[in-house]
């Protein structure tokens, strides 16, 4: 087994330990809001309606 | 009985003196060599003649060969003497040839393309065709790689169990698979196969006290083995076991538990409404919330809801913005619609409490630029029409960004390695585009 | 195994074979003809040449589960090159010849000539030319005709099953089957012989005996 195969096994490990985690604490970047999430209203996102 | 053995083994090489200029050679290996081109004037010497005739002058400068005549090394177990060096051309590139003696094992050779060695033995078994594939004796296949391409000597110093000269033709054809080359050499009289096995970087270079060579692989030989494939497989099995893993986890952990449920009514075009859903539980640890909004009367109208999940016990509150809308109409392309009536919004690790949703819903119609109310000041109506508005809390769920970010990141070392194999490969097989960088 | 002496120089000379008609005598080089009138001298032979062929006289090895030795030698040579025919004789008595060339090794032993014979063969009775690829069965092999060359005697020693005068020459044809089988026909004289067997390594033969030479091993399969 070669070294940088090892070495991208632990990386995957450490993924998969991430991935475990955000999902048992409800955690994600990707979320609208909420205590790690992007947006929030008013500032940076878009308020209002979408169409002309 | 026979005559009595000599009390000391006879040597293998023997002195002789060359015909034309004098000077001393060594044969090496009596009875089997039939022309030795002699290493100080370049003439081609009969030895097969006992007055050594002079077959041929030189016609080229004489050179040196890398490994000298008379070299003795150990090659994967078995003890060479160098006896006869060949350069041969194939008018793109050119390569040298060692040819080896041992008197136990007769004749081997030492391929040098410049960059590898290679060892090499003429096949004595005729090699059989599978298909477009070739097949050799221990089963092995090898894939046509180029051929037929004429083959010239160069250049020639030392004995051969053939009348060499340069400027001999031959026409060649060759075969590979990762590590050996198989090739066929033809001209009018006669046919050989044989068969080279790639050394490794240093084989050659210690077993014949040369120089080493550093290992790059900027042009590839044709049976060399991508130095990327191990990992590529590697890489892609431990890959698609975490994908899959990742996967697993996700759909385990993707349930969620519904929280809370309530209708409620917004005022077209009326004053703001403030709505509260209570107790809100998140027991144990930080979980994700969705809060889905669901209003399907919508009909060129929008409502702007501002969700507040606020911790009974901190105050503290998190903020998030959800619109749900609908709008229909027709023009040139014929009728069309528009937007969605049941938006969700997510809120990420809602630390352990008790919450209330607070939720603002405002509903405005939605008047088309074209139109003359446009420009107009909107009035809040005092009778608004309602319209229903259904709103649902649910706890858990799987980020779908969240599998995807996963995914992306196992995938970035396979496809690191698989571009580096790929463009190994495109230059292995002489494909000019790729790229020429060493690894 | 007999024991006699020259007829020529007086030297202790042996037979191993019962039947085979000349001895060289590894003294003084006369051929010595077994007749019923006894041993007689007819002349000398060329000694052979010096190589760096690892067999000699004595060398025993195996043909597969029959157990040979080598008894003779006739050293061939034609305008670009050499080669030598070790006479073997077996257990049983038999002989048969191991071609030595380039390193490598033919196993051949006579197959009885039936009737006219097959192309190759006529063509040598007739004195006609054979092509090269030629194809001709024997034993149920089909073989193709690689090589014609004119042999002539460079030199012989020990026992043989013919005499080899100063200058003497005969046509040899080399044929070759797909599998590692290949013959040889020859005529001498006026008999056209066949001989048909396989390439062998040196490692095949399961040789003991072989020449040492200085400064190289002696192999890992030879006792």
């Amino acid at each position: 087994m070669k070294f940088s195969s090892i070495a991208y096994a632990l990386f995957c490990l450490l993924v998969l330990a991430g991935f475990v985690q955000a999902t048992r604490s409800g955690f994600s970047p990707f979320a609208d809001g909420g205590a790690r999430g992007m947006g929030g209203h008013g500032g940076s996102s878009f308020y209002g309606p979408t169409h002309k | 009985m026979t005559e009595a053995a000599p009390t000391a083994a006879p040597s293998t090489v023997r002195a002789l003196t060359c015909t034309q200029c004098g000077g001393t050679l060594s044969l090496r290996a009596a009875g089997y060599t039939v022309s030795l081109v002699c290493e100080h004037c370049g003439a081609t010497l009969d030895t097969t003649d006992p007055q050594l005739r002079i077959i041929a002058r030189a016609t080229t400068a004489l050179r040196r060969p890398l490994i000298p005549l008379g070299s003795r090394g150990v090659l994967r177990g078995e003890t060479w003497e160098v006896v006869g060096y060949l350069e041969r051309s194939d008018g793109d590139g050119d390569w040298s040839e060692y040819l080896l003696f041992n008197p136990y094992q007769g004749y081997g050779w030492l391929i040098d393309d410049g960059r590898r060695f290679s060892y090499g033995f003429l096949l004595d078994r005729l090699p059989e065709m599978d298909g477009t594939q070739l097949v050799i004796d221990n089963g092995k296949s090898l894939d046509f790689y180029s051929g037929p391409y004429p083959a010239k000597v160069r250049f020639v110093v030392g004995e051969f169990y053939w009348r060499v000269a340069v400027g001999e033709r031959v026409r060649v054809t060759d075969y590979v698979r990762p590590g050996t080359i198989v090739s066929c050499e033809e001209n009018d009289s006669e046919r050989t196969w044989s068969r080279m096995d790639l050394l490794n970087w240093g084989e050659a270079e210690r077993a014949f006290g040369i120089q080493q060579r550093h290992p790059n692989t900027s042009t590839p030989s044709p049976q060399e083995p991508s130095p990327w494939r191990d990992r590529l497989v590697e890489s892609l099995i431990i890959g698609a076991v975490a994908a899959f893993t990742l996967i697993v986890i996700a759909i385990i952990g993707s349930g969620s538990t519904r929280v809370a449920s309530a209708d409620f009514e917004a005022g077209l075009d009326g004053a703001t409404r403030t709505v509260v859903i209570h107790n809100i539980d998140i027991p144990a640890h930080s979980s994700a919330i969705r809060i889905s909004a669901q209003s399907d009367q919508l009909d060129n109208s929008w409502v702007d809801l501002d969700y507040s999940l606020v911790d009974r016990r901190t105050q503290q509150s998190f903020d998030a913005y959800g619109l749900a809308e609908h709008y229909h109409g027709s023009d040139s392309d014929g009728p069309w619609s528009e937007g969605n009536t049941r938006p969700d919004v997510r809120l990420s690790s809602i630390p352990p409490g008790s919450y209330d949703l607070v939720i603002e819903l405002a509903a405005h119609r939605w008047v088309p630029y074209t139109s003359p109310d446009f420009y107009n000041a909107r009035t809040v109506d005092p009778n608004p029409v309602p319209i229903p508005v259904t709103i649902t809390v649910d706890r858990g769920g799987m980020f779908g960004g969240n599998v995807l970010l996963g995914l992306i990141l196992i995938a970035i070392w396979p496809g690191f390695v698989f571009w580096r194999h790929y463009s190994f490969e495109k230059r292995r097989s002489g494909d000019l585009d790729a790229d020429g960088d060493d690894s | 195994m007999f024991m006699a002496n020259c007829p020529n120089c007086g030297a202790a000379i042996s037979f191993r074979s019962i039947n085979l008609p000349v001895r060289v005598c590894d003294y003084c080089h006369s051929s010595i003809v077994r007749s019923d009138a006894g041993l007689v001298s007819t002349g000398k032979v060329a000694e052979v040449p010096e190589d760096v062929s690892p067999l000699q006289i004595g060398v025993r090895g195996k043909d597969g589960a029959h157990s040979f030795e080598l008894i003779g030698r006739v050293r061939w040579r034609w305008t670009d090159g050499g080669w030598n025919e070790w006479l073997a004789l077996f257990d049983d008595g038999s002989t048969g010849w191991i071609g030595e060339a380039m390193g490598r090794y033919m196993l051949l032993r006579e197959v009885p000539s039936t009737g006219p014979g097959n192309a190759v063969e006529r063509s040598l009775r007739e004195g006609k030319e054979v092509i090269l690829g030629t194809e001709v069965m024997i034993n149920w092999v089909k073989y193709r005709v690689t090589d014609v060359k004119q042999a002539v005697c460079a030199g012989s020693e020990g026992e043989l099953p013919f005499n080899t005068p100063p200058g003497f020459a005969m046509p040899s044809v080399d044929l070759m089957a797909d599998d590692g089988h290949c013959a040889s026909i020859q005529k001498d004289g006026d008999t056209v012989q066949v001989y048909a067997g396989r390439y062998a390594t040196l490692a095949e033969l399961k040789p003991t005996g072989l020449r040492a030479f200085e400064g190289w091993p002696m192999p890992r399969f030879a006792a």
